[in-house]
C-alpha cells in the first residue's frame, strides 16, 4: 500500500513534467542594476506569466517550444523576448526607465492587479510616496500608507496604523524581511523609515499569503535599495527640521554594491540660542541650561553578487530618539547644583540574507537577523556644598530583542504551480522595565544611602513557524493560492500552537476584469502596552502569558478588480472577527510599567466590516489615487472577570464610518511637478461623561458642605461620543533644475492649506461668560497642527 | 516618590503640544442631553431602608442637580408587598418603612410623571463573621492637631482582624473605620461632633498585589487604601483570614468602630467604580480610560445594593 502511494505521489509530482522547460532569471534596472520587485514576465503565446519575488527573481516553466516573453514593470519600457525553448534557460533582463511614460509603458503592476490571485494588497511606488506632500516637508512612508483605503491614522499627525478595525500593535513592519518594533520618531509624528533608503513598499491588509504570520491586521513589507552597481550616486537634503544624505555605488563594479542613507533633526541645535535668550531674560545669568531633542536614522546595505545564481545581502538600520537636559547652578565657589537628564530610545535592525538558485525551479533565501528596541532613561541631581554631596539618580530601562533564523524556498514544479515553503525560528528576549534608584545624602551630622533596583526578570520566548503555499493556476480563468501556516509560541512553560489556513482565489473574466476572494486566519503572540492614543517610548511589548491568550483573527475579503484606461480600479468588502483582544480596564493606564499589567486589561472580542474603493493611476503625467472606505468596528467584552461597558457592544476607538483620500501628482514638465492630497474622515470616538450625578445617600448637608456635597461624572457607555469630522488638504510643488553636476530640487509644501482646526482632543472645560460674569462649562477641542508651510532643498547626483 | 517620572513625560508632551496647539470651544453634537432619574439606595441589614432620588444633569448645563420629590415608590420584599409607609424626608431622601434582614430579596420601583419608571432589585447578604480582632496603639507617631482650641492626642492604630469566609458562594467585603470627629459647622461657626469614616491602609499581600514599582511609575488606583477598602474572597475562599490594617487616630473622639461589611455583588461593583472615579486626577483622566460608574437600575441610573455589617468597637 505504501509503495503504491509513493508511486502515485511520484506520478503526480512528475505529471506534465515531460517537455517542460524552465526560464528563470532576474529583472533589474538597466541604469542602476537594482533588482525590480513585482515585475512581470508574461508569455504572449501560452498566456502564462510570473512575477518577480522580493529578490527580483522569476521562474516560468512552459510546455511550449516557443515563447515571446513580455517583461514589464511600472515606469519602465516594456521589452519583448522571443525564445526557442528546448532546454532550461536563463533570462536576465535589464529594463530601461521610461522618460515619456507613454502608452508603451504597460505596467507590470497593472497586470498583477487583475491577474494575481491575491487581494487586499497595495503596492506603492516609492516615487509616488516621495511626491505626496507631508508635514514639515518630511517624506513619510507610513503617513502615505495611511492615505490608502482600509488604513486609518490614529490621532492627528500620528504614525499609528489602524487597518480594517485592528489596533496599532497588530501591524507587522518588515524592513528587509526583519520585524521592526517601534516605527516612530518624536512620539509618532514621524516614522522611522527614511524614504531615500526605500525601494519597494507593499501593504497586505487581508488574504495574507502563508509566508506571513504573527500579526492580525496588516503586513507592511519594506525593501531597501541594494545600491547602484555601475556608478556612484547620492544626494543631500536640507529641510525645516532635518538634514539627510544618501550615497550608493559599486564597491566592485556589477558585483558588490553599497547603499547608505541617513538623516538627523537639528532642532536641538537651533534651540540652544533660544534657551540662552530665555535664561537671560529670566535673570538666570548664573544658571546654565542646555536642553534639546533630536532623532536620527541610518540605513546601510551591502550586496554582493557571487554569480547569477547567488547573492548575499547585509543590511543594517539604526535609529534613535534622544531627549536631553542639563542644568548647572554655581551659587558660589562652595555650593553648586547639577541636574542631568538623558532619555533615548530606538531600534537596531541587522540582517544577512543569502539567495541561491538551487535549480532553475528551486530558489532559496536564507536569513539571519537581529532586531532590538530599547528605551533608556537616566536622571541625576546633585547638590554640592563644601565637601558634602547629595545625589539622586533614577534610571529606567526596557526593551525587546529578537534573533531570527529563517529559510524560504520558491519552487516552480510546473507551469501552473508556484510553490513557496519555509520555516522560521525566532527567539524573543523581553526585557521589561528595570528601575533603579540611588540616593546618597551627606552632611556634617548624618549620611544616608539608598540603592535599589526594581524590575522584572528577563523573559525568553521562542516562536516557531512553518509554512507552505501554492499559487495554482487551475485553468485560464481560475487561480487559487492555498496555504497553511503553523506557528508555536513557547513562553514561561506555556506552549501555544496555532494552525492558520490561508486561501485566496481569483476568477478572471477577461484580461481587464477579475473577481477575488480570500480567507486568512491569523494569530498574534505579542501585545503592545501603550497609553491610550499617543505613541510613547514607554510603550512596551510583552508576550502572551498563561492568563493572556494569543489574539486571533479570521478575515474574509472579496472584491472586483478592473483595469480601464490608465486606471486600476478595485472595490473590496471584508469582514474580520477578532478574539482575545485587549482593552484597558476602566481607570487603568500604562505608563512604562508592565508590573501587574494582566490585571489592568480585559480580554474580549471584536469585529470589523467595511467596503473599500480604490482608483489608482500610476502612469502618465497625472498620477495618484482616490480611496474611499466605509467601515464599522465594534468591541464586546462580556466574559466573566473581563467585563467592560457592562458587557455591551461598544465602538472601537478608531471606528470611523467614512474615510476619503485623494492624492494627485501632476508633472508639468522636467522642471516642475506638483502634488496635492485631501483627506476626510468621520470623527474618532471618545468617552465623555455626559451626565453628572450625586451619589450620596443623604444629599448635601449644608452644615458640612466639604464632606457631603459632591458630584461624580457618569459615563453611559465606552466611546459614547464622536468627535467632529476631520479634513485637511496639503499641497506641494517641486522645482527641479539640472546643474552642471547633478540636479537640485526645491520643495515647497503647505500642510493643512486651508488651516482647518482638526480635533486632536475633546474635553470638558470652563469658559468665562461675559453676560453672567461666571465661568460656564463648555466643550473644548484641542487642535495641534494649523497651516504649516515648509521648504526643503535637495541635491542629487 | 509616586509619579516622579510621570510629570516629566507629561511636561515634555504637553509643552510640545502647547507650542503648536490651538484650543477652541465647540458645539456639543451628541445625543445624551436629557436628564435621567438617579436612584441611590444601599439597604443594610437591621437599618431602616432608604432611597435617595435625584436627577442627573447634562454635563454642560449650569443647573444644579435636582431632587425628585413627587415619586411614586413601591417596594417588594421576598416577592411580596410589605405593609409599609413611605415618607419623603426631604432632599430627595425617602424612608421606605422597612428594615431589611439578611437573606431578604428586595425590589424597588420608582415612577415619576416626567421620567417614567425605573426599577432595581438586590439581596441582603449574610453578616460577615469576624472571629478575632486586636489592636495596637503607637503614640510615637504623634501628629499635629486641630482646631487650635481643642487638644486631641493622636497616634497610629494597627488592627489585626480575622474573618471566617464561608465557602458556599463568592463573597464581597468592605472594610471601614468610623469615629467621631470635630467638623466646622458653616451655619453656627462652631465645631460639631459628627461620625466620619477614616482613611485606612491595608497591608495584605494575599488580598492585594502590593506593587512596589507602582509607587514610582503609573497612576492606577490604590485598592488597599481609602475610607472604604473593598475586596473579594477570590483568594481566601472558605478560609479564615487575618487582615492587618492601620490608620491615624488624629482628631478622633469617643469610640472607634471597625466596620466589616458583606456586600451584594452589585453594590461591590458600584462602590469599586465610585472609588475609581474619585481617584482619577487631572493627569490620569488625560491618559487613562475613563471610569464607568457601575449601575444596576433599569430605566435610570444608580444602585440598589444590599449589605450587612458587623461593627466592632475598639478602645
Amino acid at each position: 500500500m505504501k509503495k503504491n502511494l509513493l508511486l502515485l505521489l511520484l506520478l503526480i509530482a512528475s505529471a506534465g513534467a515531460w517537455a517542460q522547460h524552465t526560464i528563470s532569471g532576474t529583472i533589474t534596472d538597466a541604469k542602476t542594476g537594482e533588482t525590480l520587485i513585482g515585475a512581470t514576465v508574461y508569455d504572449t503565446i501560452s498566456k502564462k506569466g510570473a512575477a518577480t519575488n522580493q529578490h527580483g527573481r522569476f521562474t516560468l516553466t512552459l510546455k511550449e517550444s516557443k515563447a515571446v516573453l513580455r517583461v514589464s514593470y511600472v515606469g519602465y519600457e516594456t521589452q519583448f523576448h522571443p525564445m526557442e525553448i528546448d532546454k532550461n534557460q536563463r533570462l536576465d533582463v535589464q529594463l530601461k526607465g521610461s522618460v515619456t511614460l507613454s502608452e508603451v509603458v504597460i505596467t507590470g503592476e497593472r497586470v498583477q492587479h487583475v491577474e494575481s490571485s491575491q487581494s487586499s494588497i497595495i503596492e506603492l511606488p516609492v516615487e509616488q510616496v516621495k511626491s505626496v506632500p507631508v508635514i514639515f516637508g518630511e517624506t513619510d512612508v507610513i503617513k502615505v500608507v495611511q492615505l490608502l483605503p482600509g488604513v486609518q491614522s490614529g490621532s492627528e499627525g500620528m504614525s499609528g496604523m489602524y487597518v480594517r478595525g485592528g489596533g496599532p500593535d497588530e501591524n507587522l513592519f518588515l524592513l528587509d524581511g526583519v520585524p521592526m518594533y517601534n516605527v516612530n520618531h518624536l512620539g509618532g509624528f514621524f516614522s522611522a523609515f527614511n524614504s531615500d533608503a526605500v525601494k519597494n513598499i507593499t501593504l497586505y491588509k487581508g488574504s495574507f499569503p502563508a509566508h506571513f504570520s504573527s500579526r492580525l491586521s496588516s503586513v507592511l513589507d519594506i525593501t531597501t535599495n541594494n545600491g547602484n552597481d555601475k556608478e556612484y550616486h547620492g544626494g543631500v537634503g536640507v529641510g525645516l527640521i532635518s538634514a539627510k544624505f544618501n550615497l550608493e555605488g559599486p564597491i566592485i563594479k556589477e558585483k558588490t554594491t553599497f547603499s547608505i542613507s541617513g538623516r538627523r533633526t537639528y532642532g536641538d541645535a537651533l534651540l540652544q540660542p533660544i534657551i540662552a535668550l530665555v535664561a537671560a531674560s529670566e535673570g538666570m545669568g548664573d544658571e546654565k541650561v542646555n536642553a534639546g531633542y533630536y532623532f536620527y536614522d541610518l540605513n546601510a546595505k551591502i550586496t554582493h553578487k557571487f554569480n547569477n545564481r547567488s547573492r548575499l545581502y547585509a543590511s543594517y538600520y539604526m535609529g534613535d530618539d534622544a531627549l536631553y537636559a542639563k542644568y548647572k547652578y554655581f551659587h558660589n565657589s562652595l555650593e553648586k547644583d547639577f541636574m542631568r537628564l538623558g532619555y533615548n530610545w530606538g531600534n537596531i535592525v541587522g540582517s544577512v540574507r543569502w539567495n541561491y538558485e538551487l535549480t532553475p525551479k528551486l530558489f532559496m533565501n536564507v536569513t539571519g537577523a537581529y532586531t532590538r528596541y530599547r528605551n533608556n532613561l537616566a536622571l541625576t541631581e546633585e547638590s554640592v556644598y563644601l565637601r558634602y554631596t547629595d545625589s539622586y539618580t533614577m534610571g529606567f530601562n526596557s526593551g525587546i530583542q529578537d534573533l531570527t533564523a529563517r529559510a524560504d524556498f520558491d519552487y516552480a514544479p510546473s507551469p501552473d504551480h508556484a510553490v513557496k515553503f519555509g520555516g522560521q525560528v525566532l527567539h524573543h528576549i523581553f526585557k521589561p522595565e528595570t528601575s533603579s534608584i540611588k540616593v546618597s545624602e551627606n552632611d556634617e551630622e548624618d549620611s544616608y544611602k539608598f540603592d535599589t533596583i526594581i524590575g522584572q526578570s528577563i523573559v525568553h520566548a521562542n516562536e516557531m513557524m512553518l509554512y507552505a503555499e501554492d499559487d495554482w493556476r487551475i485553468n485560464d480563468w481560475l487561480k487559487v493560492n492555498a496555504g497553511l501556516n503553523m506557528t508555536g509560541f513557547q513562553v514561561q512553560g506555556v506552549f501555544y500552537p496555532s494552525v492558520q489556513p490561508r486561501l485566496s482565489g481569483r476568477i478572471l473574466f477577461n484580461d481587464r476584469l477579475s473577481a477575488k476572494v480570500g480567507y486568512a486566519y491569523m494569530t498574534q503572540y505579542l501585545h503592545l502596552l501603550s497609553n491610550s492614543s499617543i505613541s510613547l517610548p514607554t510603550d512596551l511589548w510583552v508576550p502572551v502569558t498563561a492568563r493572556i491568550k494569543p489574539m486571533t483573527s479570521q478575515q474574509v475579503a472579496a472584491g472586483l478588480f478592473y483595469n480601464v484606461l490608465d486606471l486600476n480600479l478595485s472595490v473590496e468588502g471584508y469582514y474580520k472577527y477578532m478574539d482575545n483582544l485587549l482593552e484597558y480596564k476602566d481607570g487603568a493606564s500604562f505608563w512604562g510599567n508592565s508590573q501587574g499589567w494582566e490585571d489592568k486589561v480585559c480580554m474580549g472580542r471584536g469585529w470589523a466590516y467595511g467596503v473599500e474603493f480604490l482608483a489608482q493611476k500610476s502612469v502618465g503625467r497625472l498620477t495618484g489615487w482616490l480611496g474611499y472606505t466605509w467601515s464599522h468596528t465594534d468591541r464586546k467584552f462580556d466574559r466573566e472577570g473581563n467585563i467592560l461597558n457592562a458587557g455591551r457592544t461598544f465602538p472601537a476607538k478608531y471606528d470611523r464610518r467614512h474615510d476619503v483620500s485623494l492624492v494627485l501628482t501632476y508633472k508639468f514638465n522636467e522642471h516642475i511637478d506638483a502634488s496635492a492630497s485631501w483627506v476626510f474622515s468621520s470623527g474618532n470616538t471618545a468617552t465623555l461623561p455626559m451626565q453628572d450625578i450625586d451619589p450620596s445617600e443623604e444629599g448635601a448637608d449644608q452644615r458640612y458642605p466639604y464632606y457631603y456635597n459632591y458630584e461624580v461624572p457618569y459615563v453611559s457607555s465606552r466611546n459614547n461620543y464622536r468627535m467632529p469630522n476631520y479634513h485637511r488638504m496639503d499641497v506641494s510643488v517641486n522645482f527641479h533644475k539640472k546643474l552642471r553636476r547633478g540636479k537640485r530640487t526645491i520643495n515647497i509644501s503647505i500642510y493643512n492649506v486651508y488651516n482647518h482646526q482638526n480635533p486632536y482632543l475633546v474635553y470638558e472645560s470652563y469658559a468665562y461668560d461675559f453676560r453672567t460674569g461666571n465661568d460656564t462649562r463648555v466643550l473644548k477641542q484641542l487642535s495641534i497642527f494649523p497651516i504649516l508651510p515648509s521648504i526643503s532643498y535637495n541635491w542629487t547626483f | 516618590m509616586k509619579k516622579t517620572f510621570a510629570p516629566l513625560y507629561l511636561t515634555a508632551i504637553l509643552l510640545s503640544l502647547a507650542l503648536s496647539s490651538c484650543e477652541k470651544v465647540i458645539e456639543f453634537n451628541g445625543d445624551e442631553t436629557e436628564n435621567h432619574m438617579v436612584m441611590i439606595s444601599k439597604p443594610q441589614s437591621d437599618s431602616p431602608w432608604k432611597v435617595r432620588l435625584t436627577e442627573s444633569r447634562f454635563f454642560l448645563s449650569p443647573d444644579t442637580i435636582g431632587t425628585i420629590k413627587n415619586a411614586q415608590i413601591s417596594i417588594e420584599v421576598n416577592g411580596r408587598t410589605p405593609n409599609n409607609i413611605i415618607t419623603h424626608q426631604g432632599n430627595g431622601v425617602y424612608d421606605l418603612g422597612y428594615t431589611p434582614q439578611p437573606g431578604d430579596t428586595l425590589t424597588l420601583r420608582v415612577t415619576t410623571p416626567e421620567k417614567g419608571t425605573m426599577m432595581a432589585g438586590c439581596r441582603i447578604p449574610n453578616r460577615p463573621v469576624v472571629s478575632n480582632i486586636s489592636c495596637t496603639y503607637d503614640t510615637s507617631h504623634y501628629y499635629d492637631y486641630y482646631p487650635d482650641t481643642v487638644e486631641v492626642a493622636g497616634g497610629r492604630i494597627t488592627v489585626k482582624l480575622t474573618i471566617d469566609d464561608p465557602a458556599d458562594a463568592v463573597n464581597y467585603y468592605m472594610l471601614r473605620v468610623s469615629s467621631a470627629n470635630l467638623n466646622y459647622n458653616y451655619n453656627t461657626d462652631t465645631y460639631d461632633t459628627i461620625r466620619t469614616h477614616k482613611n485606612i491602609s491595608v497591608d495584605d499581600n494575599v488580598l492585594f498585589d502590593m506593587d512596589a514599582t507602582e509607587e514610582i511609575f503609573g497612576f492606577g488606583t490604590e485598592d488597599n487604601y481609602g475610607d472604604a477598602v473593598l475586596f473579594t474572597d477570590e483568594r481566601i475562599n472558605g478560609q479564615s483570614h487575618t487582615i492587618l490594617f492601620d490608620f491615624w487616630d488624629q482628631h478622633l473622639i469617643g469610640t472607634i468602630y471597625v466596620e466589616v461589611y458583606t456586600l451584594s455583588r452589585d453594590l461591590y461593583l458600584y462602590e469599586k467604580s465610585l472609588k475609581a472615579t474619585s481617584q482619577l486626577d487631572e493627569f490620569s483622566i488625560l491618559f487613562a480610560e475613563p471610569v464607568q460608574l457601575y449601575c444596576n437600575v433599569t430605566g435610570g441610573i444608580g444602585i440598589l445594593g444590599g449589605s450587612a455589617v458587623s461593627k466592632i468597637p475598639i478602645d
